[in-house]
């Protein structure tokens, strides 16, 4: 199961609960790292990043493997939604976990101590941050930033102009710089 | 892993939901299931082309769930091909959706709507384009396609219903229908084989 790809694991996931367990294995830190830097508390983005997993376990079912966001890219959409409802609502909205009977983990003084030592070491929350950026902000400084695309290229590709592109990546990198020193 | 690694903790939970999830499936016909459950097994099922009511002897033919509705299933014939047509109502007997896999074009899978959305119409190409139009009540304020950014357009037909259109390709669209709130009005599936 280790050498399975997240988009074979998701898929399997509906008929094989341990390959869920996989899947969660891989993503749950950098995920709970994201949601930290978004609403600036571990607390919340554990609880958050629980009702992530568990509305994905409850739709992993309609996963295909050629999905094409992939995987990951799934997982984070259900994430943004996830954030969209606790900024409305206020709180954390743990409707699926509910569903599913899980319990909540509360976290204890321990707990969080060893969650937080971990997400500080991890390298991958801030990448992760990035999936959490609106769409535009996202394809525009994933494109700019990550794969270095000039700004009319990107423009071509999301059939926008290229002074669009420009606020865009401005504003997603002003957001991503705001949320890690949110967290420092 | 310790006792107290709440990832570890939350690992160990939705293993073990995973696995409560798939118990039901193994369940004798002749148990009573919850609807949530009955919709999410049919909405996992393939249909290949010709379709030859693939969900016979996974489904009941009929029954009551705890909240009291009711589906049934019916065994038709439609062009020379058998199918399957199952029902939801509610327990004051209005229908709240369907399952329909009689469509006389290429095969199609299964289609769940909530009472608040009516599917009018589906159609699948060979290409595995999709068409669906349907219509929705007032309580829903937006349809939106997971994974899009843009919700399906909706134009009005009169002041309590609307209708939209929607075609794309791909596999297995999900639909959200959201009321004003932006809560999740019931989910369903759109299934392409």
């Amino acid at each position: 199961m280790q050498d399975l790809s997240d988009n074979e694991l998701l898929a399997r996931a509906a008929e094989d609960p341990e390959a869920f367990g996989q899947f969660y294995s891989r993503h749950i830190t950098a995920l709970i790292g994201a949601l930290r830097h978004r609403t600036g508390s571990t607390e919340i983005a554990f609880d958050l990043a629980a009702d992530v997993f568990a509305a994905a376990l409850e739709r992993c079912g309609s996963f295909h493997s050629d999905h094409e966001a992939g995987a990951r890219g799934w997982l984070y959409a259900i994430a943004r939604n996830k954030l969209a409802d606790f900024y409305r609502a206020g709180a954390v909205e743990d409707r699926a976990r509910q569903r599913l009977g899980m319990e909540r983990v509360a976290l204890s003084d321990r707990g969080l101590e060893e969650l937080e030592t971990r997400l500080d070491a991890s390298a991958s929350d801030v990448i992760a941050a990035l999936e959490l950026l609106p769409d535009g902000e996202r394809q525009a400084v994933s494109a700019r930033v990550v794969d270095e695309q000039d700004y009319d290229q990107i423009a071509n590709r999301l059939s926008v102009s290229e002074s669009v592109v420009r606020q865009r990546v401005s504003r997603g990198l002003r957001r991503l710089r705001n949320t890690v020193k949110e967290v420092a | 892993m310790t006792m107290d690694d709440p990832i570890e903790q939350l690992r160990a939970q939705l293993v073990s939901a995973g696995h409560r999830r798939l118990e039901p499936a193994r369940a004798p016909r002749q148990r009573v299931l919850s609807r949530k459950w009955l919709l999410t097994a049919v909405a996992a099922l393939t249909i290949a082309a010709p379709a030859t009511a693939a969900i016979t002897g996974v489904l009941p033919t009929g029954g009551t769930t705890p909240d009291g509705s009711s589906y049934r299933v019916e065994q038709v014939t439609q062009d020379g091909r058998a199918c399957e047509r199952t029902e939801f109502r509610s327990s004051a007997g209005a229908l709240e959706g369907k399952v329909d896999n009689c469509a006389p074009t290429a095969a199609t899978g299964p289609i769940l709507a909530p009472k608040d959305l009516m599917i009018d119409a589906f159609n699948v190409a060979p290409g595995k384009t999709w068409l669906i139009r349907g219509t929705i009540s007032a309580a829903v304020a937006k349809v939106v396609i997971e994974g899009s950014t843009e919700p399906v357009a909706l134009s009005a037909t009169s002041n309590e219903r609307r209708s939209f259109t929607s075609i794309s390709t791909g596999y297995r669209p999900i639909f959200r229908a959201l009321d004003q709130d932006g809560h999740e009005i019931d989910r369903f599936q759109i299934f392409v084989p």
